[in-house]
């Protein structure tokens, strides 16, 4: 049972859960950026949770069948259509042998994932830079902006952050109310948000992170680790997200504005 | 010694008794139930964790009878990286800013010894740690550069570090290996924390011919 890739735009990788086999050499865990959705995609395809499925980021992947399968999309919304024709994403679909499979175009959110009955082989290991070579696949996706009239929505709920126990003294400062950052860009490594100006100290000992760290990396400017992001770092950490929320913030669009409460 | 949560699957020890990769492998030695990895850093260990499992009281009491042992007497290993000075980039601006001569810059860079102290920010990456005054200092780029050649050798502050693979990195870059220190296709890492790492100087002819080789 394969698929087969014809063609992939923007970036899509094959994605299980988080592996921490190498993270002491430095290899990031790696796994769906929406965790919870993945193991509901898989519940719903009766696999085990931590089968991978296909994570696609704003672009698309085009795959032939190689034999019938039972295929199942969640995230946010996406176009799915089997050989041509545009099929509704909340059901179980069939699909025969030789069959055209469109998926993406990611709407509303920045990650959607295409599951298979039985799930998906996965490479045993990340590569150096993660998700680029990690599959089949194709270019990373900074710095895209988002596309001009789109409607950004508003934020209801603060996401949940905890601030780092060595920025005590910052603490009046940041948890009395929701702090307010926008997201500049976003990769599987990681997000770049610009927020409020506080002077840091540049000269932290590296020591490591972990996917939703949040990294003070100079005046205004902030880093949120993402799956296949670095395990060791230098810049001021922060404090983290918690793990609900860093799910939530990967799938604001570029250009949000996102307040994050911290304790 | 001090526990900090530091994210949903990480938890930071700090104020450590005795070396931090000795802690580690000790840590994990004692098999805790939910403890995936003990990773050392240069002053603190990352206990990676499956956070649904973490016994935190457990550990925290488990810490209190720790005092700076190490699991086993580790064989101290040495690896021995060819370099090519003239294959650095930053080599002539590092000269500069540390007032030494090419010359020099390369005989204490090479006679100096360096402990491997943690490997991350990148698949292999070493950090690497010496008693080497006459190289610290160093500032980072002020911009990073967006591709580091694979090889490369690095310096800033107080440390050294090789990357594996073309990365961004805004550390200055005095030299090359060609070697390949790490691949992550087969799992191969040949350096650990703990580990020694001494730098030969080599001609570009050299660097050449080597190129490619795996460390082993």
């Amino acid at each position: 049972m394969s698929l087969f890739v014809t063609r992939v735009v923007g970036l899509a990788s094959v994605q299980g859960l988080p592996s921490l086999k190498l993270v002491r050499y430095g290899v990031p865990p790696g796994g769906a950026v929406l965790q919870t959705v993945l193991q509901r995609l898989n519940r719903c395809l009766g696999n085990s949770n931590s089968a991978a499925a296909i994570e696609v980021a704003q672009g698309w992947i085009e795959l032939i069948a190689e034999s019938s399968l039972l295929i199942a999309v969640s995230g946010s919304p996406a176009t799915l259509k089997v050989n041509g024709a545009e099929v509704p994403g909340d059901r179980l679909v069939e699909v025969e042998v030789g069959s055209r499979i469109e998926f993406g175009m990611v709407r509303g959110g920045n990650f959607a994932l295409l599951g298979i009955r039985g799930g998906l082989a996965t490479p045993p290991i990340t590569t150096p830079i993660g998700s680029g070579e990690r599959l089949f696949v194709a270019g990373l996706i900074d710095t895209e902006p988002s596309p001009i009239g789109e409607h950004l929505p508003q934020v209801e709920e603060a996401l949940m952050a905890q601030i780092a126990g060595y920025w005590d003294h910052y603490r009046n400062i940041f948890v009395e109310q929701p702090v307010t950052f926008v997201i500049e860009s976003m990769s599987r490594k990681g997000i770049r948000l610009s927020g409020p100006l506080v002077e840091v100290d540049m000269l932290m000992t590296s020591e490591p992170i972990s996917p939703g760290t949040i990294q003070a990396a100079g005046p205004g400017n902030y880093l949120v680790i993402g799956p296949d992001g670095p395990t060791m770092g230098g810049y001021f950490k922060f404090g983290y997200l918690h793990k609900k929320s860093i799910e939530a913030l990967f799938n604001y669009p570029l250009n949000s504005p996102i307040r994050v409460l911290f304790s | 010694m001090t526990l900090e949560k530091s994210g949903g699957s990480l938890w930071i020890v700090r104020e450590i008794a005795g070396s931090p990769s000795d802690f580690a492998e000790w840590m994990e030695s004692q098999n805790v139930l939910g403890v995936e990895a003990a990773v050392p850093c240069y002053e603190s260990v990352g206990l990676w964790v499956e956070d649904s499992l973490f016994p935190e009281h457990e550990v925290r009491q488990l810490l209190k009878t720790y005092s700076g042992q190490a699991v086993n007497e580790r064989a101290q290993k040495t690896h021995e990286i060819p370099c090519c000075y003239e294959e650095g980039l930053d080599l002539d601006a590092v000269c500069g800013i540390l007032e030494l001569s090419r010359d020099t810059l390369i005989e204490i860079h090479a006679s100096t010894l360096y402990r491997v102290a943690a490997v991350g920010f990148m698949p292999g990456f070493p950090y690497l740690q010496s008693n080497a005054p006459e190289l610290s200092g160093v500032p980072r780029l002020e911009s990073p550069r967006i591709q580091v050649p694979a090889g490369s050798v690095a310096i800033t502050g107080t440390q050294c570090g090789i990357y594996p693979n073309i990365s961004p990195g805004g550390w200055r870059l005095i030299g090359r290996t060609p070697l390949a220190i790490a691949d992550v296709q087969t799992r191969s890492f040949p350096i650990s924390p703990g580990d020694n790492v001494r730098f030969v100087p080599i001609s570009r002819e050299e660097f050449a011919s080597q190129s490619g080789k795996l460390l082993t």
